[in-house]
């Protein structure tokens, strides 16, 4: 029996209504159904596919390797890849070797968003390296992201291909998620610990990586010493490289768009997944910080790199706490309040540096107005922009001492930078009343007179 | 392990019931399928009538792009995820997938949403609805991937990913 479609909809519905053209439609199908319509039955196919199997021995694979990285078998981890692909064999074969270096808290895959194409291509595979240097109170574990193809070879499929995600990928829903730029995917790494919770990593550019163990332990003891009970990483990861293309290609950092290849260092950042697959952007999974020992030689005499050393860890000491560029704001926290701390905690540290940084404010300053927005912080006057966000700190330590600048930065990196001036927010009126008891707009007028004055002593 | 227990009961709360909001009676077997662009659809039944049915039980909806609903939420240790793909106001393809720790057995609750949806299609068509819950019932008892056709439809169950199951309802090509 035929009955119409407007009782079907009934009152419970809400906010179905039946609209002129669905009534037609079903109209039209209610006309086309009447007449002897067999009821539909359920027609199993084939239980467990050729995919699904396939899948499930692609899971097989990939828990045999995280067992293998975890006992340190080599062979174990190779037994299932094309053995005729020397290049895909040689290539795990270091990203094996690399990995058992590192110390994980967590290490696996995660397969829950892995989808198939064909019978044989499965991805998003996403690779969970959490270090023991990592945390995220929300659970969401450093990853990276794969494509598998399987390949049948005497008698049982074996991995045949490894696809990376990269910038080019991103459109590629078979790679979406976090970019797999990890340098352990690239080049071959040594790993020695230099404390408890500090770690160097370098390539072949630097068998000398033992001579920076101390400075590494000291600097990332001495910057722990001034943030120090707030939300932080467990543990430092610094790489040190002096080969331009290693510096280039690792965490991708020559595409992004502040990337200059003179710079001294870097602070990259780790995205996470969670459990069931997300991939988590609203806080970091984790950081390390990368420094060319080249480029501190050009700059630096003798190679010292402990203010890039100390600079880029106030930067990965802090990450856990500050924004993540999002749908929101592409910003992140505030370029200005980034790089001014971490320029300020290098003068805090070296006083030689802070009166460097004094003369050079004095030379620069030329016509001034205000902070510099982060939108082209890094552009033509990022000498300039730098140094007026170290001045910022510089004068809060001065009327309010060292804690003041460093809770006042603690409370203003949790935020997105603005594109309408973020220090004419409510919100920066209220950091500024709380962490320095006084109005923004007072707070301003002083450190404005502050830099026209010279910058301090 | 009280909070743990605290927390299920809250998604059991939110999930129980979502069958209510599609009337069941008097619908008889009519036309199970419609015509959309390529695919075939579930007659009259709006997308955005599931939307909103979900987003009055607690589960935020984003349209993710163009035709493509998103509704996920998110308690203590579960995910329940319903993604929705929508032609010409209609439902095409609708999925649903649960994430819960792997060593837990799927709880009431969590069954009561997958049902929700492996019936929709034949809410009318109380035999069918239960055979088509027993069906998926089984499958996940089983803990093995399973693909069928019922009338124009294809059902997949995929329990082979540790932790999660996943239901999907995809309306065949013509």
């Amino acid at each position: 029996m035929c009955v119409s479609t407007g009782s079907w909809l009934g009152t419970k519905t809400g906010g179905a209504r039946l609209s002129r053209r669905g009534m037609l439609v079903a109209g039209g199908l209610l006309l086309a159904g009447c007449g002897g319509r067999e009821r539909p039955s359920i027609e199993s196919k084939d239980a467990g596919s050729a995919r699904d199997k396939n899948k499930r021995r692609l899971r097989e694979i990939l828990d045999r390797q995280t067992k293998a990285v975890k006992e340190k078998d080599e062979k174990a981890y190779v037994a299932d890849l094309d053995s005729s692909n020397t290049e895909l064999v040689e290539h795990e074969r270091m990203v094996f070797a690399n990995l058992c270096q590192f110390e994980f808290a967590e290490f696996g895959y995660n397969t829950q968003r892995a989808i198939p194409y064909g019978d044989h291509t499965f991805g998003p595979v996403f690779r969970i390296t959490q270090l023991t240097a990592d945390e995220s109170p929300v659970g969401a574990t450093p990853a990276e992201t794969f494509r598998y193809r399987l390949a049948p070879k005497d008698g049982r499929l074996v991995i045949a291909e490894i696809t990376p995600a990269t910038i080019e990928t991103q459109n590629d829903s078979m790679l979406n998620g976090p970019l797999a730029h990890e340098a352990w995917n690239m080049t071959p790494l040594r790993v020695v610990q230099a404390a408890k919770d500090v770690w160097l990593v370098g390539d072949k550019s630097v068998p000398d990586l033992e001579k920076y163990a101390s400075a590494a332990a000291a600097e990332a003891a001495n910057v722990g010493k001034l943030w120090g009970g707030r939300a932080r990483f467990p543990g430092n990861v610094m790489y040190l490289t002096r080969d331009d293309d290693n510096y280039r290609a690792w965490f991708s950092l020559g595409s992004s768009s502040t990337f200059l290849p003179e710079i001294s260092g870097f602070q990259s950042s780790r995205i996470g997944v969670r459990k069931n697959g997300q991939v988590y952007t609203e806080q970091r999974a984790g950081a390390a910080t990368l420094i060319n020992l080249k480029n501190i030689r050009d700059y630096y005499a003798g190679e010292d790199p402990r203010v890039t050393m100390h600079h880029e860890l106030a930067h990965s000491v802090t990450a856990q706490t500050r924004a993540t560029t999002s749908i929101i704001s592409d910003l992140g926290a505030p370029t200005w309040a980034v790089e001014g701390f971490a320029t300020w905690a290098t003068g805090v540290r070296w006083p030689s540096e802070a009166s460097r940084y004094r003369r050079q404010l004095r030379a620069e300053l030329g016509s001034f107005r205000g902070l510099p927005s982060s939108k082209d912080f890094y552009g033509a006057k990022r000498s300039l922009n730098y140094l007026l966000g170290w001045s910022i700190f510089a004068y809060i330590a001065q009327i309010k001492g060292r804690d003041a600048a460093v809770e006042f930065y603690a409370q203003v990196i949790p935020l997105n930078d603005t594109l309408e001036p973020f220090v004419e927010l409510p919100i920066f009126d209220g950091i500024c009343e709380r962490t320095l008891g006084t109005s923004a707009g007072a707070f301003l007028e002083g450190w404005k007179r502050f830099v026209r004055r010279g910058a301090g002593a | 392990m009280l909070m743990v227990a605290a927390i299920v009961g809250l998604v059991g709360a939110l999930v129980a019931g979502l069958g209510a909001y599609l009337p069941t009676s008097r619908y008889q077997a009519t036309a199970t399928t419609v015509p959309c662009r390529r695919v075939v659809c579930i007659p009259v039944l709006k997308a955005s009538a599931v939307i909103d049915a979900l987003k009055a039980k607690g589960h935020p909806c984003e349209q993710e792009r163009d035709e493509y609903w998103k509704c996920e939420l998110m308690v203590g240790t579960l995910t329940f995820e319903t993604t929705i793909e929508e032609v010409e106001g209609l439902i095409s393809d609708v999925s649903m997938l649960v994430v819960r720790p792997p060593d837990e057995e799927p709880t009431e609750a969590v069954m009561d949403y997958l049902l929700w949806l492996a019936a929709l299609p034949y809410t009318a068509d109380e035999a069918l609805t239960e055979e088509i819950h027993n069906w998926v019932v089984d499958r996940v008892e089983a803990n093995e991937d399973a693909e069928a056709e019922i009338g124009g439809y294809n059902y997949y169950v995929v329990t082979s990913n540790p932790g999660s199951i996943r239901l999907r309802v995809i309306g065949a090509l013509r």
